[in-house]
């Protein structure tokens, strides 16, 4: 029996397609103690792991373009491009929670907006490193910024996250401004 | 207990996330008998069904472009992007035998190729939708599922191999 398991975690490795229908056929059977759980367990815990990976991926392109809005905006024709990913990102968040209304509560722990925060750094690095925007980081950093040009714990709640939309802000304020 | 299964079943439409990680709690507790199986059996077998449907579909694209390479290539200027299709197809088909030979078995039956064709000439007519010049000259109107033969003119060899530009 053990050497059929052993024999059936190698089968993991070596044909992932024949190593499902095998689980699956002793499953069936009830012979739960011939399947391999390492594997499996791990692959069923990634059924999860993939829609939470893409909630945190979503923060982070909506933290990106939040933060390149509020720091690095320049003029009103730069931005427009970065509400859409905002927007859009926000909708597929959305949805995936309409799907997993448990992926809300883990998506606001402080790790997860942490974990979120970590990769927008780093695209912003990515995109600090872009040839039209050379210019950019000279001018705020004085060369290509690194990790420590940047907040260490994420700046945004979970709240900003979903809602904050900074293009607001601006047509507040200009309407604000009092007429000659 | 049945309750509890119900409302995990429940689970599986309402909060998919949390349905995953219940049942793997249960799993570890080796509480068997609490799982929900209906809804679990089927997601492990679509780990493997994913993988067939990919095969299935890179073949396809193979297939639609042999076939237009033989029947509907006009001119020495048409054709690079199909042969790119069919290399990138069969490049992919490779490396998914690679890590599953088992799959390589089942891509052969008759089956599978007769499902890949199928694909193909729903892709064939979609393709015929914008060339209206060759649809017309071919068959004087948008080709059908009839235009085109109803089994697989291809064996796997061929998907694999053939290289109608040689």
């Amino acid at each position: 029996m053990e050497l059929k398991t052993k024999s059936l975690k190698e089968l993991y490795e070596k044909d992932f397609y024949l190593w499902v229908q095998e689980n699956l056929k002793l499953l069936k059977n009830k012979e739960f103690e011939l399947v391999d759980w390492e594997n499996l367990l791990e692959e069923i815990e990634d059924m999860a792991k993939r829609h939470f990976e893409s909630v945190i991926s979503y923060m982070a392109v909506i933290m990106e373009h939040l933060y390149k809005w509020e720091k690095f905006r320049e003029n009103e024709y730069m931005g427009s491009h970065w509400k859409k990913s905002i927007n859009t990102a926000r909708m597929q968040i959305a949805d995936l929670f309409d799907d997993n209304p448990s992926l809300r509560r883990v998506a606001q722990e402080k790790d997860s907006l942490n974990k979120a925060w970590k990769r927008a750094v780093r695209r912003l690095i990515v995109w600090f490193d872009e040839d039209e925007n050379k210019n950019l980081a000279k001018k705020y950093f004085g060369r290509l910024p690194t990790e420590e040009d940047f907040p260490k714990d994420c700046p945004y709640t979970f709240e900003q996250v979903m809602e904050y939309k900074p293009w607001l802000e601006e047509i507040r304020e200009n309407t604000e401004t009092p007429q000659p | 207990m049945e309750l509890k299964t119900k409302s995990l079943k429940e689970l599986y439409e309402k909060d998919f996330y949390l349905w995953v990680l219940e049942n793997l709690k249960l799993l570890k507790n080796k509480e068997y008998e609490l799982v929900d199986w209906e809804n679990l059996l089927e997601e492990i077998e679509y780990m493997a069904r994913k993988e067939l449907r990919s095969v299935i579909s890179l073949m396809a694209v193979i297939m639609e472009h042999l076939y237009k390479w033989e029947n509907y290539r006009e001119s020495a200027y048409m054709g690079s992007g199909w042969k790119k299709s069919i290399l990138n197809a069969r490049k992919e088909l490779i490396d998914l035998f690679d890590e599953m030979p088992s799959l390589k078995r089942i891509a052969q039956e008759k089956e599978s190729l007769n499902k890949a064709w199928r694909r193909a000439v729903n892709s064939l007519i979609t393709w015929f939708k914008e060339e209206e010049d060759l649809a017309q000259k071919y068959f004087g109107r948008f080709p059908t599922e009839e235009d085109f033969p109803k089994e697989c003119p291809y064996t796997f060899e061929q998907i694999m191999e053939y290289e109608p530009w040689i």
